[in-house]
């Protein structure tokens, strides 16, 4: 894990350290708060281990993040979680999927011959040549261009960056708008400006900053203090209307491209922020497929690995005072989880695979949120092996994925989610901020126990619908309510994160894993669909 | 139109699919109103939703009234002529009626329409023929009527009636200027909505409906105290208020401790603040430590003690076996309780009370909490401003207010199951903190009362029976709409309640909609469950003989309030802790904003839950068809070859 540390003063790498370390609060990323106390210690050891870890977690270079240390052999082939999209292959069948027919895959960007910053393949207007956008892409910021990411029969959603803002004259952005338009000629396509309607990734930080504040108070004194305010605090953080906001840009585009049947250009910056946000987020209210888990990890693979979120710098793996850290991986996952509890039986996963997912991002061996494009990761790749994160077994048990599956998850809800965006219809994820404060946690409560009780039922109803199919109806049931009673009373709120009883743990998961048969079958139903 | 209404629910009885997924009483309302793609009441927001009747059954049950009467015994009475004419409960008629009334709807616009006020609600039905406006409000939940504009108002809609009403919503109709056209309605309205201002009897008493179960019968104070195992050796049953002579708010049935005589009672009772002597309102079934409830002590300025209330105390402590201390928990802040002492009141002392320890709750009085609740009104309708969302909850203090009840209970629940101390709690009077402090108390500590009829019990008898003034606090029929003696204390339990059932969402046998339902009939007046002050009033109004219960009501279709996530075993003792902390604690907002149509009507878990539920029972059923089949077939081959 990253870490933020900090004792009394916050110590900051670079400095060095007093040899009287007293005490080291350290809070992490997620979250979490450790604190140690060194008084029975040695006299130079806290010292030590405050440098150590002041070196470790924030390196000055990439090489020297852990992923290039690790010797442990490795030879996972390329994962089939999830699509990456590094080959044409992947974007064909999206293409194929979304019957979008005037666009073709072009390979301008061989070698990376014309931007760093995307991947070698990717969709372009089917009128366009390539060495049209290789003229084109020197005018935009990032030397990218509009590439389509999604769409329907009749509408595409494109990405592209700003032009450099040193040109005043926009033919270039024009002449690709103009091929943009061929390709869907019916009505004119939008331009979306997020970097004017959506908060920055300064802003974003800052606000992630105060909601961190909030969740890892370092006394109890100040965590009364804080939920006395807690509403106010909450407000202030003004979290929640960031989210509001990314998800009322998604709906809204949602309903352009849809209702309006027009295509939707988002534009930013160098393209590469709050486009994958808000592009994700479009995609999961329209297209259920994205909303298996396969799918969900195919679109951060599409729309933040190989459309290049640098989350080298914006996760802060390296330390650079040039770059600017911003959580807006976590502003996504986030949004993803609020339309979660809107339609909590639209997604094949559940809350604990995204916290998961936001808790992996920081670690530094899994190669996924690493790299700052498909091009660095491609040089790493050359000297280092690296290691999808999603192949989810190098991490976890079978029996805690199973904790990924959302027991309320319908196959057949296929509608267009159109979420309530208003600050007042958004949640706090409790799961997510405050788990690691063990006074939050709800003894017997909360949602894991709704999570476990529909397991028990999907569970029973692939018992009947077994025995409906083999006609032999003698099989017993397979727990007793007595036994399920007793797994019910070993489950705190923030299961599995729980700290209260975290030694029944392991037996409880394999007491799920049992129960979990039934969604499998479930998943199984969903690749067929692919 | 009403045909349409009730052929539509003919059908929803008929298939058992429809019927039974139809969770909670709103869909069934929308399904009548409104097209199928409404199904999440998030998509596209129909008017039908604007419609949403007083109670959220309502709607649903004056149907299958009308239905069933119409079908059954053929009362020509019930099933109005006119399509204009509102669905009408037993007992219930028409007294006023204007025509060409526009409703000022806040969500959607004015809508045009025909304004009837019976002795039982107030009824409007636009002309729409498509999509109708249906407005229906109990009277009962009125608290204030006015009159918008005079005769020479200018402007359209300027001319009118405003309704407030006590379940966080006003209603405003504009009338035509020409005649007068609005007095007739405006005195029916005047007339029924504050009935005992008008020396009428409120609605309960004319209600007359016949119910296959009987409400009344849910609480037995001797049955109840016997499921808790008592009389046993430190707690009798004491019959001495009888005539309700000691303690005229108190029930006629005590528990108190054994050893108590007769006298000893008589002189507490002379020393708490209206006779509310400290009495068991539960006991542990294992450690036998308790929870008691009584008024405050009458110090006084002079410091006054009372060697036989200190005695009495001793008694309820001695009771307990498992301890040698006591906590005697204040609801109120301290310097309330200091400041009640220039009134006679006050708080026990450490010195006089040995081996007892005094804590003050900190929880505020009515006036308080009716002002908060004000303000909750205020941030929630008619519409939510999004951005200033956050900051107003937080200046409501609402949340505050339930956070601290909440502490308090949970206190409370931890002295009695983790340290095994009996505590005795008292505000002022002991009716309105103390009863939410106990009953919040009894319900996280027993399962019992988690059931839909135990939660009726636990109302029934911390609430109803202990003098919970629920004709002071609510006003029922009377027109004094600022009297300083309302405060919403009973809907800030049921808050608290809901709270609770968010964050242990298997542990009720009850759903938000049972909730709901009974604050709408708090307010209703079409039961006699929440009239009166006390047991004495309530014997002497012959409530038991002339007015039905809610709970005869309720009890009737159980379906409609049963949680499908329930999963307790009652037999095994299972307690709540719930956290109180504002990081947990929502604002109810299916309850205070409910008349805003964008708020999801249901919750989709639920739904969904039922969903599977039902899917199980089909196939259940099959299993249980095939089977039968397939041994009849085997007993056959069986036969046949002989």
């Amino acid at each position: 894990y990253q870490i933020g540390d900090k004792s009394k003063k916050k110590l900051v790498p670079g400095q060095s350290v007093s040899n009287k370390v007293k005490e080291l609060f350290i809070v992490c990323k997620n979250m979490r708060v450790l604190s140690f106390g060194f008084k029975d210690a040695d006299k130079d050891n806290g010292r030590q281990i405050a440098n150590g870890l002041l070196h470790h977690a924030y390196p000055k270079r990439h090489p020297l993040l852990f992923m290039y240390d690790i010797k442990e052999p490795y030879n996972k082939p390329i994962t089939k979680e999830a699509r990456l999209y590094v080959t044409a292959e992947d974007w064909r069948k999206d293409l194929t999927r979304c019957k979008a027919k005037k666009w073709r895959i072009s390979d301008v960007n061989k070698n990376f011959s014309v931007t760093l910053h995307m991947p070698e393949y990717l969709v372009v207007p089917e009128t366009i040549t390539n060495s049209q956008i290789s003229t084109a892409a020197r005018d935009f910021r990032n030397e990218g261009f509009p590439v389509w990411v999604w769409g329907t029969e009749h509408a595409a959603l494109v990405r592209m960056p700003d032009l450099l803002p040193s040109l005043t004259d926009r033919v270039q952005e024009n002449i690709l708008i103009t091929q943009v338009h061929k390709s869907h000629p019916r009505t004119q396509p939008i331009i979306v400006d997020l970097s004017r309607d959506c908060p920055t990734p300064k802003e974003v930080q800052s606000s992630y900053s105060k909601l961190k504040n909030l969740c890892t108070p370092d006394s109890v004194r100040v965590y009364k203090a804080q939920d006395f305010k807690f509403y106010g605090l909450l407000d202030q953080s003004k979290w929640l209307h960031h989210i509001s906001m990314c998800l009322s840009k998604a709906v809204e585009c949602a309903k352009v491209l849809v209702d309006d049947t027009t295509t939707v250009i988002l534009q930013e910056d160098k393209g590469e922020d709050m486009n994958c946000v808000v592009s994700s987020l479009i995609q999961l209210l329209l297209d259920h497929h994205w909303r298996t888990r396969k799918g969900f990890q195919s679109l951060i693979q599409k729309e933040w690995v190989a459309l290049g979120h640098p989350f080298a710098f914006r996760l802060g793996h390296i330390l650079d005072p040039d770059i600017e850290p911003s959580f807006l991986f976590l502003l996504f996952l986030d949004c993803v989880w609020q339309m979660l509890q809107q339609f909590p039986t639209a997604f094949q996963f559940s809350e604990t695979y995204l916290t998961t997912i936001w808790d992996s991002s920081h670690i530094t061996i899994f190669e996924t949120f690493l790299f700052n494009s498909e091009h660095s990761r491609f040089l790493a790749g050359k000297q280092s092996t690296l290691r999808s994160v999603w192949n989810w077994s190098e991490q976890f048990s079978e029996s805690d994925i199973t904790l990924f599956d959302n027991p309320l998850y319908e196959r057949s809800n296929k509608e267009r989610l159109i979420p309530s965006t208003g600050i007042s219809c958004l949640d706090v994820w409790r799961q997510c901020y405050f788990r690691w404060i063990p006074d939050l946690e709800i003894r017997n409560g909360g949602r894991p126990q709704i999570d476990i009780c529909n397991r028990f039922l999907s569970e029973e109803l692939e018992l009947l619908r077994h025995k409906l199919a083999t006609s032999n109806f003698n099989g017993a049931i397979n727990k007793t309510k007595e036994e399920k009673l007793q797994i019910l009373r070993r489950v705190n709120s923030f299961y599995p994160f729980s700290h209260n009883c975290a030694s029944a743990d392991q037996q409880l998961n394999n007491q799920l894993l049992l129960s979990s048969d039934a969604l499998e079958t479930q998943s199984i139903y969903n690749l067929a669909t692919d | 139109m009403d045909k349409r209404g009730s052929l539509e629910l003919l059908n929803l009885e008929g298939s058992n699919y429809t019927k039974s997924s139809s969770f909670s009483p709103e869909t069934a309302e929308t399904r009548i109103f409104s097209k199928p793609e409404n199904r999440w009441g998030k998509t596209s927001p129909s008017k039908s939703y604007c419609s949403s009747s007083s109670t959220s059954t309502e709607n649903v049950v004056s149907t299958l009234e009308r239905h069933k009467g119409n079908s059954a015994s053929g009362i020509e009475a019930t099933l109005s002529n006119r399509p204009d004419d509102p669905p009408l409960v037993l007992g219930e008629r028409v007294a006023g009626q204007a025509r060409d009334v526009t409703y000022l709807c806040p969500y959607y616009g004015p809508a045009r329409g025909v304004l009837t006020v019976t002795n039982y609600k107030l009824y409007f039905r636009s002309v729409d023929k498509e999509m109708p406006y249906v407005i229906d409000v109990a009277l009962g939940v009125v608290s204030r009527i006015e009159k918008v504009g005079g005769q020479s108002s200018r402007g359209e809609n300027a001319y009118g009636i405003e309704v407030f009403c006590k379940d966080m919503r006003n209603l405003r109709f504009a009338h035509k200027q020409e005649n007068h056209s609005r007095r007739d309605v405006f005195e029916k309205l005047q007339q029924f909505t504050f009935p005992l201002s008008h020396k009428l009897k409120l609605f309960a008493f004319e209600y007359s409906e016949n119910f296959a179960e009987n409400g009344w019968a849910i609480y037995e104070p001797i049955a109840e105290l016997k499921r808790m195992g008592i009389n046993n050796d430190m707690w009798k049953i004491s019959k001495i208020n009888e005539n309700h002579e000691v303690c005229d708010s108190y029930p006629a049935v005590w528990a108190v401790p054994a050893q108590a005589t007769d006298d000893d009672l008589r002189a507490v009772a002379a020393y708490r603040s209206r006779g509310r002597i400290p009495v068991l309102s539960w006991i542990h079934p294992e450690s036998q430590a308790t929870i008691t409830r009584c008024s405050q002590p009458l110090v006084g300025v002079s410091g006054k003690r009372c060697r036989e209330d200190e005695k009495y105390i001793q008694l309820i402590m001695d009771a307990n076996a498992q301890s040698h201390k006591m906590f005697i928990m204040d609801a109120r802040p301290s310097a309330n309780a200091i400041a009640n002492k220039a009134k006679g009141g006050g708080y026990e002392s450490e010195d006089a009370y040995q081996n007892a320890e005094l804590v003050f709750l900190d929880i505020h009085n009515i006036h308080v909490m009716r002002e908060s609740l004000r303000k909750v009104k205020e941030l929630c309708f008619p519409t939510i401003e999004e951005t200033r969302w956050m900051s107003g909850v937080e200046s409501t203090y609402w949340l505050k207010h339930i956070k601290c009840i909440l502490a308090g209970a949970v206190r409370i629940v931890d002295k009695v199951e983790n340290h095994k101390n009996s505590v005795l709690v008292h505000c002022s009077d002991g009716w309105d903190r103390t009863a939410q402090l106990t009953a919040l108390a009894m319900l996280m500590l027993d399962p019992y009362y988690r059931t839909i009829k135990g939660f009726e019990v636990l109302i029934e008898k911390e609430w109803i029976s202990f003098g919970h003034k629920f004709q002071q606090r609510i006003g029922h029929g009377d027109d004094h709409h600022s009297d300083a003696d309302r405060s919403p204390v009973f809907l800030q339990f049921i808050d608290c309640v809901w709270q609770i059932t968010q964050q242990f969402s298997n542990a009720f046998e009850f759903n938000e909609c049972f909730l709901i339902t009974i604050l709408d009939h708090l307010y209703s007046c079409r039961f006699g469950t929440f009239l009166c002050n006390s047991e004495r009033e309530r014997l002497q109004e012959k409530l038991k003989e002339q007015t039905k219960s809610l709970w005869s009501f309720t009890n009737c279709q159980l379906d409609y309030y049963k949680n499908p996530l329930y999963w307790a075993n009652t037999h095994q003792q299972q307690v709540l802790i719930p956290v109180a902390s504002l990081r947990h604690i929502n604002l109810w907002k299916s309850y205070y904003c409910r008349w805003n149509p964008s708020m999801r009507t249901q919750d989709p878990v639920y739904q969904r839950t039922r969903e599977l539920l039902i899917m199980k029972e089909h196939m259940e059923k099959q299993v249980e068809e095939s089977l039968r089949e397939q041994q009849s077939r085997i007993s056959r081959n069986n036969i046949s070859p002989a």
